[in-house]
């Protein structure tokens, strides 16, 4: 058995002890000064980046524009792309060693401009489960491909994605 | 059952939650804590989940029960509730949770009841489902689009969340675990080991993951909170290792999996590792 389940069975021992005394506080003469604290540990999922296609001037024929990992562009045939592309980034700090899966829970979305024009994206990580470094900390990168319209109205469009990190 | 008695099972079945997993999870966009990070419960008992906002603003957290299946790689997909076997859907039956919305400010924390009410008639085994913790995103908050003068422009607002697993276990399921295909590999300055977890019966197993010298006591490499859930009979493991600790091991290696969860009873099973 691990120190930590032997201290949390220690502690589900007192809290059962201290249900006990409430109840019938008559006998509760002899209490002792026990005292217990239990250290818990904590994850954190903070965004280090947004997934950030840039600036794109459409053209007459469809055409994607793709993100790497590694915040590297891949314009399409037809389209012109400038300005600074990112990956989305996270940064994961936790316990130790431990190991969480990551997902993204909506991998196709569809960017709208608030009226009726809209694009779609598809997102894609290639971490899927990560342990913890020794120091508790950890990173995970999303990738993205817009499918541009032909014509695609000129606008600024938005849209959400969902990421999330499971404990086992 | 008297009264007392009755009020005295209740108080341990809620102080047992919280001491199986003491751990916390969390995460931003409002930063979010939970606590604990896995829940196993018996038919018609209770527990809680605490939410704590560790941001400093305002945070409206969404709760939801859903559905992961786990794959033989180990990783954890969604699952479709429409389009899952009944026996994989029943969990959300069994479990019940409120509130399903919660509004913290910063610092602010509130107890999410868990429920688990089971039929007289449901088979015995495991059912599982997640419950899914997520900041609502404030409208306002979301990056806002630059003006599109020479083009279009983007923007994406990403919204994260934590899972936990619920896992209901009727009428004592057995499992076991044990470990196979160990193989050791150095490449690129990354050593690495890879190893396949078995789990028999019809309980997930759940655990920590050792390399170590076949004699020693000291780990070289640990991963903690591995499980593996009943859909798969194995699973794949990574466990990635600090070179300078693999290089001054000596002799024989093994990896072992010692079960923390609490029906394993701190089984451990070993395996022997080739050196490359």
């Amino acid at each position: 058995m691990t120190k930590k389940s032997v201290q949390a069975l220690g502690l589900t021992a007192m809290l059962f002890a201290g249900a006990a005394l409430s109840i019938e506080p008559a006998h509760a003469a002899s209490a002792t000064g026990d005292a217990t604290v239990k250290i818990l540990s904590a994850i954190t999922v903070t965004k280090s980046s947004d997934l950030d296609f840039g600036k794109i001037v459409p053209s007459a024929a469809a055409a994607t524009v793709a993100i790497a990992e590694d915040n590297s562009r891949v314009c399409g045939s037809g389209l012109s792309c400038f300005g600074t592309t990112t990956a989305g980034a996270f940064a994961v700090t936790g316990t130790a060693n431990e190991t969480v899966s990551v997902a993204i829970d909506n991998p196709s979305i569809t960017l709208t401009d608030g009226g009726s024009n809209s694009m779609a994206v598809a997102l894609a990580t290639t971490t899927s489960a990560m342990t913890l470094s020794g120091t508790g900390a950890g990173s995970f990168k999303v990738a993205g491909t817009l499918n541009v319209g032909a014509n695609q109205v000129a606008g600024s469009y938005s849209g959400q994605y969902s990421v999330s990190v499971s404990y086992q | 059952m008297g009264y007392y008695m009755k009020r005295i099972m209740m108080v341990m079945a809620m102080a047992a939650i919280p001491a199986l997993a003491p751990t916390i999870a969390r995460a931003a966009a409002g930063d979010l804590l939970v606590a604990p990070t896995r829940l196993i419960m018996a038919p018609n008992s209770g527990g809680e989940v605490v939410v704590n906002n560790t941001g400093d603003r305002a945070t409206t957290y969404r709760i939801s029960l859903v559905l992961r299946k786990m794959t033989a790689q180990g990783t954890i997909e969604s699952v479709d509730e429409a389009t899952a076997s009944q026996r994989d859907a029943a969990a959300l039956d069994l479990i019940t949770y409120a509130p399903r919305k919660i509004t913290l400010a910063p610092q602010q924390s509130q107890t999410v009841r868990i429920g688990v009410r089971v039929p007289p008639t449901m088979p015995g085994g495991e059912y599982r489902a997640h419950l899914l913790f997520r900041a609502v995103p404030d409208v306002a908050d979301a990056a806002a689009p630059q003006p599109a003068t020479d083009g279009m422009s983007i923007s994406l607002t990403p919204i994260y969340g934590v899972t936990i697993p619920v896992i209901v276990r009727v009428g004592e399921p057995k499992g076991s675990a044990s470990l196979s295909n160990a193989r050791l590999s150095v490449q690129e300055g990354q050593a690495q080991l890879d190893v396949d977890l078995m789990r028999a019966g019809d309980r997930s197993v759940y655990g920590t993951l050792d390399l170590m010298q076949a004699d020693g006591k000291t780990p070289i490499a640990t991963i903690k909170g591995v499980a593996a859930y009943p859909e798969v009979a194995q699973r794949h493991i990574m466990l990635p290792i600090d070179r300078t600790a693999l290089a001054r091991a000596t002799g024989p290696l093994k990896v072992r999996f010692v079960e923390t969860d609490p029906a394993s009873g701190g089984a451990v099973s070993e395996a022997p590792v080739a050196r490359p």
